[in-house]
This record gives structure tokens, C-alpha cells and sequence, in this order.
């Protein structure tokens, strides 16, 4: 009862700290000087990307969990952050471009930060791909964990790799960091992090109680059959 | 002898065994990857290959393509007829069979390699004779690395549902990183730079060889388990 | 090591249906040394995975099995040389021919005296001619009492079998039979399930049926002739079976 009612509270507490932070970022906060409007994008960028590596994280803690226990409940949270987790890879690499694209003037480029997030989202769609057509439940959910722990614990591999790669091949485009200048800036990258956080665990909660209906679902086919 | 070794090399010398029979695995693995050699040399209609760039990239790639055959292929005999069952209710640590089973890939992997880098050397025109022992290194590493990671993905593809097909979809987006550092590690090699400038590259290898060796020994018994 | 006094196995409230439906919802079963246990049941019923269980290859949610008195725990190689597992499938490597099969075998459970072992196991199945070339060429009939033979090698006190007679013609399953009740007469407990009631009565001294995930009725093979076995098999899972047929 607890928990459904925390999660009805961030239900209601989700939708207007996005909007706000919508505002903020849209009508509040000054443009940036040299790259303009289009920078705002980046007030939900960032939180995005940041979401996707707790997703990760929450993949491999719970992954872990459901092996040394054998929980299901492990399980149905791995499978809801991989899945909340790819969404918000997937928003990240589509505002990505968009930003990129009037700033370095192409939709793409193999820098670094673009090309692990890639590999980062292709290894949520192996995981999703082996959820999606796996194995017999028991099975599915230990090949998923060991999947999980296996590209959670690449995420770092990756990181590095791609970093090197980039600086033994100089591109034209450099991706420079600079502290964000304005306080409103400031504020409002935080204020769209904290939105965007409560968003993602407000869909995880959603995803989890999914996922524990599935099983219910399950168990009542498997009765109906076995019935005399 | 140890009963861990014991178990280790069972399996090592039962897969070798196996293979020597048939020789189906290493024949569709080595002729594969000249085709991936081939298919690139038509494809890029190149005279002369970039040794820096695109050489290694090609090499790995083979490589790459080569082993999920030999991979998917190791599997499949052990679940044809339940043969992995009954190394399951074999006495012996199921580590043991994780390391077996990685040996045997990464030697088959490895012999396939031994033929397919004369072939890219004449086909493609990449000198390699100078710098074989630094190309054997960074081969021996990446690949290891490869065998680690891949058998204990292909122990699960080969227990799902779509079997064969999974295995690359699941591999390549875990392997990129390191394919990235052998490429570029073999292409320091190929161009005739001394070993150390390669130094991070390798030391990355290196970790990852060593982490998914520990996945594999810690969590091959849970993707064994039915 | 093992206490006489205990029955080779005890298993108590075995559930089984961690990541899936709950199959098996509290299996209590006790079977000593030179007793044989018929496993009775529709498909789907959950026998194979309680063989599975018990073979140590599946962990169950929940409940307790003993080997011997002492907990089973499958990780334990004393464990698992006690057990010997068939299964409808031959665990064997069919790119081998029979005898490498059996060295393998024969290597993993670090069997002394490998050679003598081998001969004795494929005399006492009736293959003692196995020729030598992949098993993939064998007939059905050789491959069920090679499949046989790999599981006895060890010599296991407790025998699982699953549906052991399946593509075995009437000769085979005869010797097949008289080899279990010899075996069981040695000292072996057997644990079986089969749809051919008829020809393993001789190998059960107890049978029991399982239904909704518990074994619902059972008793001494006597109580049980044959044509009671099958009414009382037909009487219990009637409208299962009516309901799949219309289905």
C-alpha cells in the first residue's frame, strides 16, 4: 500500500516539475551567446544522459541481487530500468544531433561522449532483444542478469576506449567543456536534473508494478491450464 | 593431477576431438573469413590498402565474424543432444567448464587467425613479416578477450530461443570497445611503430581480458543451470 | 559417509516455479536403497523437473532434499557421484563413437581402472560389440542403452530415470528391465517416471502420481496391477486429457 501510494505521489509530482522545467528552459533562461537558442535543448540533455547511467546502474545492482538470490523482484526491476533506461538513451541520442547539427553543422560525429552513449544503447538493445525473445522464464531471467552485469560492468571499457580513440584521431570538431555561465543557467540545469529524475523513477515504479502484474498474469494462465 | 585441471582439460581435449572429426567448424570459419578478406578487397576495389587505418580494421573484422561462427558452433554441440547436462552433473567445479570451453574456442579461434593473416598479408598486400611476434601479442590479446566474452554469451544464446542468431546481436555492442583497441593497436603494429606506443591500448585489453575472465569463472554455473 | 540407517533420498516440500509458473507446490518423497519409485503423471505434470531437481541440475524455490541423511548440495562432486540421471535426451556427443563418449565420462568422474570400468558398463546394457565410429550412426535402440551405460559408469547409488524406455523395441526394454531390477536388487534405489506402465512394473516396488503440483495417491506396486494403473491414471487426469484433446 506504501509504495503505490509514494508512486501516485510522484505521478502527480512528474508532470508539472517537467513542465516547469520546460518553462524554465524555454522562456525563462537567457539564450546562450554563441550557440543560441539551440543550447537550451541541452537543460534536458544532460538529465537524460544522466538517467541512462542510473539505469545501468540500477541494471547491474539488480542484476547482481537476482543471482545471489533468486528473486523475481530483482529481475523486475533489472528489466524496468533496462527499459526506462534505453528510453532515455534513445531521448539523449535524438536531441544529441539536433543540438549538433546547428552547432558543429553535422547531424553526427564520432566524438566521444556521441559514441559511447551509441555503444551504450545498442548494449540496453541486446539486453532488451534477449528479454524479448529469450528463453523459458527461470532461464530468460539468469541469461538477462549475467547480459546485465556483463555490459554494465563494459560501461567504463567504453568510456575509455572511445575516449582514445578520439584524441589519437584529431577531428575538426572539439567538444569543449565550459562551466555554464549565468546562475540561471545553473539553476535551471538543476531544477530540469531533479525533474527528469523523479520522471525516470516515476516510470521505473510504473514499469515495476508492470512487470509484477505479468507474473501474477502467468501464474493465473499456468493454474487455468493445470485446473481439472 | 588437480580435478580442477582434470575437468579443464577433459573438456579442452574432448572439443579439439570433436573438431579433428568433423573439421566442420574450423573449414566454414576459415572460409569465411577469407570471404570477409575478399568481400572487402572487391568492395573497397583498393590496389593498396591504408596498413595505419583500414588494414587492421579489415583483420579484425574477420576475426570478428570468424569466431561467432566457431562460437555458436561449440555451443551447439553441447546442447544438440544434452551433452551439457551431463558435464553438469559431472563432478567438477562448473568454472572448470567455462574455462575448457574458452580454451577450446580461443585455440580454434586462434588457428583460423594463423590462416587468415598470410592470406590478408598476400590478397592485400600488408607486409607483415616484420612485425609478426608484435601482431601475434596483440592478436593473442584481443582474442582472448573474444573468447572470454563470447563464450559465456554464446552459453546463453545457444540456450535461448533464437539460438544462432542471438549471439552476434548480444557480442558485437559488448565487444566494440576492444575490437576499437586491437584495431588500433594493430595498426601501431602494422606500421611499423615499436610496441610501447600501443601501451594504453594493450593495457585496456588487458583489463578487459581479465574482467570478462571473471564474469565468465563467477556466472558461466548460472547460464548453465536450467 | 553415508548413514544405512537413513533412506538414500528424502525430499520435503520441493516447490518449483522461481521465474515461471509454480509447477511443483510441495513434493514430499522418501526412497531407500533397493526400492524402486514409478513417477505417474500427465505431460507437463512437473516429473522431469523434479528429476532435474533432484539430479542437482535446476535449484528448487523451496524445501529440503537429503541424500544419505545429509543435505544434497549439488556443488558437492560426492554429491553428484551418487546420483546417475536419463533423460529423454542422450547427454552424449554424437560426433564421438561410444566408447570415447564413455572415456570422457569416464575422465570427468575420475573413474579408476577406466578401461575394465567401460567393458564391464557396456556388457551389462548389451553393447559390448558398440562399434567404433560417430554415435550419430547408431540406431535408436543402441543409443538408448549407450545413453544408459554413461549414466552407470560411476556406479550411482540413486538412479533417475526419465522415461528410460522410450525407442526401445520389445527385446530391449525386456533387458533393459531385468538389468534395473538387478541393479535394484544390488542396492541402487530408482527413481523413474514412464508412459509404459506395462513394462516397468517389474522395476517399481512403489508407485505415486502426481497431480496440481503434489503427489495425490500412491502405494505399493501391488495394490497396483497394470489395468489399475491405467484406470486409476485415466480416472485422475480425465478431464485434462478431455480437455486437451478438444483443444
Amino acid at each position: 500500500m506504501r509504495a503505490s501510494t509514494i508512486s501516485r505521489g510522484l505521478d502527480l509530482l512528474a508532470l508539472p516539475l517537467i513542465a516547469i522545467g520546460m518553462a524554465l528552459a524555454f522562456l525563462y533562461v537567457p539564450g546562450e551567446r554563441t550557440m543560441g537558442d539551440v543550447q537550451r535543448i541541452f537543460y534536458f540533455h544532460v538529465p537524460f544522459a544522466m538517467s541512462s547511467f542510473v539505469g545501468f546502474a540500477i541494471v547491474l545492482v539488480a542484476s547482481l541481487g537476482y543471482l545471489k538470490t533468486r528473486r523475481d523482484a530483482w529481475d523486475v526491476v533489472a528489466e524496468a530500468a533496462a527499459e526506462v533506461g534505453f528510453l532515455c538513451c534513445t531521448i539523449v541520442l535524438l536531441t544529441g544531433p539536433v543540438w549538433a547539427r546547428s552547432a558543429w553543422g553535422v547531424w553526427w560525429t564520432w566524438d566521444a561522449r556521441l559514441t559511447t552513449t551509441l555503444i551504450l544503447w545498442m548494449v540496453y538493445a541486446a539486453y532488451l532483444v534477449l528479454r524479448a525473445y529469450g528463453a523459458e522464464d527461470a532461464k530468460l531471467k539468469r541469461y538477462a542478469a549475467v547480459l546485465g552485469i556483463v555490459g554494465a560492468l563494459n560501461v567504463p571499457i567504453v568510456y575509455f576506449s572511445v575516449k582514445w580513440f578520439r584524441t589519437q584521431h584529431p577531428s575538426s570538431t572539439f567538444f569543449t567543456r565550459e562551466g555554464l555561465p549565468v546562475p540561471a543557467m545553473a539553476f535551471t540545469l538543476r531544477f530540469c536534473l531533479i525533474a527528469v529524475l523523479i520522471l525516470f523513477v516515476t516510470l521505473l515504479l510504473k514499469r515495476i508494478q508492470v512487470g509484477k502484474l505479468e507474473a501474477e498474469r502467468d501464474q493465473l494462465r499456468y493454474e487455468l491450464d493445470a485446473r481439472e | 593431477m588437480n580435478a580442477y585441471l582434470r575437468g579443464v582439460f577433459g573438456v579442452l581435449r574432448k572439443d579439439l576431438r570433436l573438431e579433428w572429426r568433423s573439421r566442420e567448424a574450423m573449414t566454414a570459419m576459415a572460409f569465411f573469413s577469407l570471404l570477409v578478406v575478399v568481400l572487402f578487397g572487391f568492395s573497397f576495389q583498393t590496389e593498396k590498402i591504408d596498413v595505419r587505418t583500414t588494414a587492421p580494421g579489415l583483420l579484425w573484422v574477420a576475426f570478428s565474424f570468424s569466431g561467432v561462427l566457431g562460437l555458436n558452433r561449440s555451443f551447439s554441440l553441447e546442447r544438440e543432444n544434452g551433452a551439457l547436462r551431463a558435464l553438469m552433473l559431472a563432478p567438477l567445479d562448473r568454472s572448470a567448464i567455462f574455462v575448457g570451453k574458452m580454451l577450446s574456442n580461443l585455440v580454434m579461434i586462434g588457428l583460423v587467425e594463423a590462416l587468415t593473416v598470410p592470406l590478408f598479408s598476400v590478397l592485400l598486400r600488408v607486409p607483415v613479416l616484420s612485425c609478426l611476434p608484435q601482431l601475434t601479442l596483440v592478436t593473442c590479446l584481443g582474442t582472448l578477450g573474444f573468447a572470454a566474452v563470447g563464450t559465456l554469451l554464446a552459453g546463453i544464446s545457444s540456450g535461448s530461443r533464437m539460438r544462432e542468431v542471438l549471439l552476434p546481436l548480444i557480442l558485437y555492442p559488448i565487444w566494440i570497445p576492444i575490437l576499437v583497441a586491437s584495431v588500433e593497436a594493430t595498426g601501431t603494429v602494422l606500421s611499423g611503430k615499436p610496441l610501447s606506443e600501443a601501451g594504453d591500448w594493450l593495457t585496456l585489453i588487458g583489463v578487459f581480458d581479465l574482467v570478462f575472465l571473471g564474469v565468465g569463472f563467477l556466472f558461466f554455473e548460472a547460464v548453465l543451470e536450467e | 559417509m553415508t548413514d544405512p540407517a537413513q533412506p538414500l533420498l528424502q525430499v520435503a516440500g520441493i516447490q518449483c516455479g522461481y521465474g515461471g509458473p509454480q509447477v511443483l507446490k510441495g513434493i514430499d518423497l522418501s526412497l531407500s536403497a533397493r526400492e524402486g519409485l514409478l513417477l505417474l503423471g500427465p505431460n507437463g505434470a512437473g516429473k522431469s523437473t523434479l528429476l532435474r531437481i533432484l539430479a542437482g541440475l535446476q535449484k528448487p524455490g523451496g524445501g529440503t532434499v537429503a541424500l544419505g541423511g545429509r543435505p544434497f548440495r549439488p556443488e558437492d562432486p560426492d554429491h553428484r557421484r551418487r546420483i546417475g540421471f536419463v533423460s529423454h535426451e542422450s547427454l552424449l556427443y554424437h560426433g564421438l563413437s561410444g566408447r570415447e563418449n564413455l572415456r570422457f565420462t569416464a575422465e570427468l568422474f575420475a573413474i579408476p581402472r577406466a578401461a575394465e570400468r567401460i567393458e564391464e558398463v557396456l556388457r551389462l546394457v548389451g553393447l559390448e560389440w558398440v562399434p567404433e565410429r560417430a554415435v550419430r550412426t547408431y540406431s535408436r535402440g543402441m543409443l538408448q542403452r549407450l545413453t544408459l551405460a554413461r549414466a552407470l559408469l560411476h556406479r550411482p547409488a540413486l538412479l533417475l530415470l526419465d522415461e528410460p524406455m522410450t525407442g526401445l523395441d520389445p527385446a530391449g526394454r525386456k533387458q533393459l528391465e531385468s538389468l534395473m531390477v538387478e541393479l535394484r536388487s544390488a542396492g541402487a534405489g530408482i527413481l523413474m517416471t514412464t508412459h509404459e506402465l506395462a513394462y516397468v512394473r517389474p522395476i517399481a516396488t512403489r508407485v505415486a502420481f502426481l497431480k496440481g503440483g503434489k503427489l495425490v495417491e500412491g502405494g505399493a506396486v501391488e495394490e497396483y496391477p497394470v489395468e489399475r494403473l491405467e484406470s486409476r491414471f485415466l480416472e485422475l487426469y480425465a478431464k485434462r486429457t478431455e480437455r486437451e484433446s478438444r483443444a
